[in-house]
C-alpha cells in the first residue's frame, strides 16, 4: 500500500495515457511504460503478453464457474481492462466487455437496483457517441430506478446536448421515485437549476450584446447533413 | 558552465518558496477543476504560462495564508504545506497534495550567508514541477462532485498558534495511492512534492 | 509507512495548522468541465456549414501494426502522389495514383523500428527516423538506403525538410540540422526543449522552423537562432505536449499548433511577432493539423476522447464538419498533392481517405 511511485516514470509518455474517471493505479502505469520501447506497448486484447493474458483468462474462468455474485467479478474485470491498455486500445476494447456484461444481466432481478451494475451501464454510456437510447432502455426496463446515479447520469447527458427541459424532468422523476441517495439527488437537481438560471442570464446578456445572433440554436439533433454513400473497400 | 553568483539568502529563498506555493496552489485549483476556468487569468512566470485566480475572495485567502507561511519559512519552522481537496457532500478527502519542506537552519544563524544556486537552475526545477501538476490528469480521478479545498501547514511543535489559526487533523487518505512529483531546492529550502488520492 | 508517519509525526513532532476562515467555495451549480476528457458522448455537431462535406471516408486501407504512439510521425504524402506509412518494423509506399503497394524496407529488429517518415520537398527521397536514434535517407525509386546519419541519443520522432537541410527532433530533446549533401552532415544543434521533440515543421518559405515538445513548449527558430542555439520565440501557452504543427500555405508567418490531453487547444500564431492571434478549445487531444491549400479552412485530428476529424473555417473557427469512423485516436494526417483529400492514420490500424477540400478553382489570394 505504501509503495511510492514517481510521475517521472510515465511523464515522457503522458500523451499515450487516456484519463479514466476513477483514476489509474500508478503501479500499472509504471509497468506499462517502464520499457522505453513503443512497439512493446500492448495494443489490443488479442496480443496481451503472457502474464496479462493469464490474468484475463482467470477472470473468464471465474465467470464460467457459475459464481454466486458474478457482478463482483465483472467489476474487477472491467476495472482491470480499463487500466491494462493505457492508450485505450485499438477499438476501445473495454466496450465489448461492457456490452457483454450489460446485456447479460438486463433481466436479472438481483441487479436491477445494484449500484455496481448501474455504474457499468454508465461507464458504457460514456463510451458511445450518443447514449440516449441506453437511458431510455434502462428507464423502460426499470434498471436503476431507485438509484440517484441513474437520473444524474441521464440528466447530465441531456444537459450536455442542450435539452435542458428534459434534463429537469429526469431529475424530477428521480425525486418522485425517491431514488437513493435522495439528498444527493436533490442537491444535484438544485445545482442543475442554478446552472440553468446562470445560462439564461448569460444568454440574455449575449443577446443584448450582439442584438440577437443570426445562427439558429440547433443543438438537439447533432449531425443533420446527409452522408455520401459508403465506399468501404478494404484493400491492402 | 559559468558560475553565476546570485546571493540568495534565507530571505530570498523564503520569497522564492512562498511564490512557488502561490503558483502551484493556483495551478492545482485550475487543473483539477475546483473553480471554473473562466475565473482564472494567464500570467507569464517561470518561463511558463501560469493560470492564477481572478476571484478576490480566493486571492485574499491565499494572500493571508501564504503571508503567514512566509513568516514561518523565515523562521525555518515549516515542515509541510498540504493542499487537501474534500467532497462538499460527503466531506471525504479525495486528494491530498503534499509539499515537504526542509530548511538548512545554518542560514538562519547567519543572515548574510548565501546559496550558490542560480535563479535559472531553480526556475528550471520549478518548471518541471508545474508541468507535472498538469500531467497529473494521466492518473488522477475525475472530481465529479462539488469540492472544497483547505491548506494545512505543518510547523515545528513549539510554534505559536496565531489567533486566526487552529490546529487541524492531518486529513490523510487511508489506503490511497501516492505519486511523487519532482522536487526543487534553493539549497536553503528543499521542497518535495507528491499527491495522494483515493483510488 | 507514509500514513503511519503522518499520523505519528503529525502528533509528536509538529503542529498542523489551518486558517480558521476557509477559502470561498466555487459558485453554486458549478460543474467540473473536465468531464469532457472522460466521455465519448457527442455534445452536438457543427452549427452551420457553408458547403457540403462528405462525412464518411471515401476509401479505407488496412494498416496493421501501426504503432499507437502519439509522439511519432508515421505518415506523409508527396508531390508525386506517393504516400509513405510506417507500420511496425516496415515502411510502405502506397502509390495513390495506381494503388500500387511497395514495401520499402523492414528494420532488422524491433529496436530499430521506424518512428518518423518525411518526404523531401521535391523528388522521391524519403527521410526515416528510427527508434534507435538513426536518421536515414532512402531513394524510393531505387528502393535503397543512401544515407544513415547518427548522432542522436534516442528515438527520432519528428523530421522536416528545408531544401537540402533535414531537421530531426529526438527524445534526447535535441533538434539537429543535417545538410544531406555534405559528408559531415551535422551543421547545427537547436537546444530549446527539455523533453522529447515530437513536432517539427519548416515554414513554406524556409525562413522559420517550428518545434513542439513533451515539455509543452512551442519554439520558433529563425536563421539567427540557428547560430545562437536559442529560439526566436519560446511560446508557453499550451498545457500539454505540442505535436500538431501546421504552417498556413496562403498566409506567410501564420502557424497553427495543437496541444495534447491536458490542453486540447488549437492556437494560431503570428510568427513575426510571437503573438497568439486566435485560440479554440477543441475539447479533445489534438494529434495533427492540416491546412487547406486553396481555401480558408483547416482540418484537425483528435484523440481522447472523440477520435474524430474536424473541419474548421479560418479565422472564425466555426466547425464545418466532424468526420467520424475511426475507433481509436487519429494520430496522423496528410494532404494529397492536389489539395483535395486528407489521409488519416489512427490507432485502430486503418488509413482513411476523406474528400474534404475543394480543388484549385477556388484559390484564395495570398495575404488574405
Amino acid at each position: 500500500m505504501s509503495n511510492v511511485f514517481e510521475l517521472s516514470d510515465w511523464e515522457g509518455s503522458k500523451e499515450n495515457i487516456q484519463p479514466i474517471k476513477k483514476g489509474r493505479n500508478p503501479a500499472n502505469l509504471k509497468e506499462a511504460f517502464s520499457q522505453n520501447h513503443s512497439l512493446a506497448q500492448v495494443h489490443s486484447f488479442d496480443n496481451l503478453p503472457p502474464h496479462l493474458k493469464q490474468k484475463m483468462d482467470s477472470f473468464e474462468n471465474q465467470l464460467n464457474n457459475s459464481p454466486s455474485d458474478p457482478m463482483a467479478i465483472w467489476v474487477r474485470y472491467i476495472a482491470w481492462a480499463q487500466e491494462v491498455l493505457p492508450s485505450g486500445g485499438k477499438k476501445a476494447e473495454c466496450l465489448s466487455l461492457l456490452e457483454r456484461v450489460t446485456r447479460e444481466f438486463k433481466d436479472d432481478e438481483r441487479y436491477k437496483n445494484d449500484q455496481r451494475y448501474l455504474t457499468l451501464w454508465v461507464t458504457y454510456a460514456d463510451l458511445v457517441a450518443d447514449p440516449m437510447d441506453i437511458f431510455v432502455f434502462l428507464n423502460n426496463r426499470e434498471i436503476g430506478h431507485k438509484l440517484s446515479l441513474f437520473y444524474e447520469a441521464w440528466a447530465l447527458v441531456l444537459e450536455t446536448k442542450g435539452q435542458h427541459a428534459q434534463a429537469d424532468k429526469v431529475y424530477e422523476q428521480g425525486i418522485r421515485r425517491h431514488a437513493e441517495p435522495y439528498e444527493r439527488l436533490k442537491a444535484r437537481h438544485q445545482q442543475f437549476q442554478h446552472r440553468m438560471v446562470q445560462r439564461m442570464q448569460r444568454d440574455a446578456a449575449r443577446r443584448m450584446q450582439d442584438n440577437l445572433s443570426q445562427e439558429p440554436q440547433n443543438n438537439e439533433n447533432s449531425l443533420n447533413r446527409a452522408a455520401l454513400g459508403k465506399l468501404p473497400s478494404n484493400k491492402r | 558552465a559559468q558560475k553565476v553568483k546570485t546571493n540568495i539568502t534565507l530571505k530570498g529563498s523564503t520569497e522564492i518558496v512562498t511564490e512557488f506555493f502561490g503558483y502551484s496552489v493556483n495551478s492545482i485549483l485550475y487543473q483539477r477543476g475546483i473553480y471554473p476556468p473562466e475565473e482564472f487569468k494567464r500570467v507569464n512566470k517561470y518561463g511558463l504560462t501560469m493560470l492564477v485566480t481572478t476571484d478576490d475572495k480566493l486571492n485574499d485567502y491565499l494572500k493571508t495564508v501564504l503571508g503567514q507561511l512566509s513568516q514561518w519559512l523565515l523562521d525555518c519552522s515549516v515542515q509541510k504545506l498540504v493542499l487537501v481537496i474534500t467532497s462538499l457532500e460527503s466531506r471525504e478527502v479525495l486528494e491530498r497534495w503534499c509539499f515537504d519542506v526542509e530548511c538548512d537552519k545554518t542560514f538562519r544563524e547567519d543572515s548574510d550567508k548565501v546559496s550558490d544556486k542560480t535563479e535559472k537552475e531553480i526556475q528550471g526545477e520549478i518548471q518541471a514541477i508545474i508541468r507535472q501538476i498538469t500531467a497529473s490528469v494521466t492518473f488522477l480521478p475525475l472530481l465529479n462532485e462539488p469540492c472544497a479545498f483547505d491548506l494545512l501547514i505543518y510547523t515545528d511543535k513549539d510554534t505559536n498558534v496565531p489567533e486566526q489559526w487552529e490546529e487541524s487533523d492531518p486529513k490523510c487518505i487511508i489506503n490511497g495511492q501516492q505519486v511523487k512529483l519532482r522536487s526543487f531546492t534553493t539549497k536553503i529550502h528543499k521542497v518535495d512534492a507528491s499527491v495522494s488520492y483515493a483510488g | 509507512a507514509t500514513l503511519a508517519n503522518e499520523l505519528l509525526d503529525g502528533k509528536t513532532s509538529s503542529k498542523i495548522l489551518s486558517f480558521k476562515s476557509k477559502a470561498p467555495s466555487a459558485p453554486e451549480g458549478y460543474q467540473n468541465n473536465l468531464r469532457v476528457l472522460y466521455t465519448n458522448n457527442n455534445a452536438g455537431g457543427p452549427r452551420k456549414a457553408s458547403r457540403h462535406i462528405a462525412q464518411t471516408a471515401e476509401r479505407i486501407l488496412d494498416a496493421p501494426e501501426l504503432v499507437d504512439d502519439y509522439y511519432l510521425n508515421l505518415l506523409d504524402w508527396n508531390s508525386s502522389n506517393l504516400l509513405s506509412i510506417a507500420l511496425g518494423q516496415s515502411v510502405y509506399i502506397w502509390n495513390a495514383t495506381t494503388s500500387e503497394i511497395n514495401h520499402l524496407f523492414e528494420s532488422e529488429n524491433a529496436e530499430a523500428h521506424p518512428t518518423a517518415v518525411s518526404w523531401v520537398n521535391e523528388g522521391n527521397f524519403l527521410a526515416v527516423g528510427t527508434n534507435n536514434a538513426e536518421v536515414q535517407i532512402w531513394d524510393v525509386e531505387k528502393q535503397r538506403q543512401i544515407r544513415s546519419m547518427k548522432g542522436h541519443l534516442a528515438r527520432v520522432g519528428a523530421l522536416s525538410w528545408n531544401n537540402h537541410v533535414l531537421s530531426s527532433g529526438s527524445r534526447d530533446t535535441m533538434i539537429f540540422n543535417h545538410d544531406v549533401r555534405l559528408a559531415d552532415h551535422h551543421i547545427g544543434t537547436l537546444q530549446g526543449h527539455s523533453e522529447e521533440v515530437c513536432g517539427l515543421k519548416w515554414s513554406p518559405d524556409g525562413t522559420q522552423l517550428a518545434s513542439g515538445g513533451n515539455d509543452n513548449l512551442l519554439n520558433i527558430w529563425d536563421s539567427e537562432s540557428v547560430s545562437t542555439g536559442r529560439p526566436q520565440f519560446q511560446l508557453t501557452h499550451h498545457n500539454a505536449a505540442v505535436k500538431a504543427l501546421a504552417w498556413c500555405p496562403w498566409q506567410r508567418h501564420l502557424l497553427a499548433s495543437g496541444g495534447g490531453t491536458a490542453d486540447r487547444c488549437i492556437r494560431f500564431w503570428n510568427t513575426m511577432t510571437g503573438a497568439c492571434v486566435n485560440t479554440i478549445d477543441t475539447k479533445s487531444q489534438v494529434c495533427s493539423i492540416q491546412w487547406s491549400k486553396h481555401s480558408k479552412e483547416l482540418v484537425s485530428s483528435h484523440g481522447f476522447s472523440q477520435n474524430q476529424l474536424c473541419v474548421w473555417k479560418y479565422p472564425t473557427m466555426t466547425k464545418q464538419a466532424e468526420l467520424t469512423g475511426h475507433t481509436s485516436r487519429v494520430l496522423h494526417l496528410a494532404l494529397s498533392p492536389d489539395g483535395t483529400t486528407i489521409c488519416s492514420a489512427a490507432g485502430d490500424e486503418t488509413l482513411r481517405f476523406w474528400k474534404v477540400f475543394e480543388g484549385e478553382a477556388r484559390t484564395v489570394g495570398s495575404g488574405g
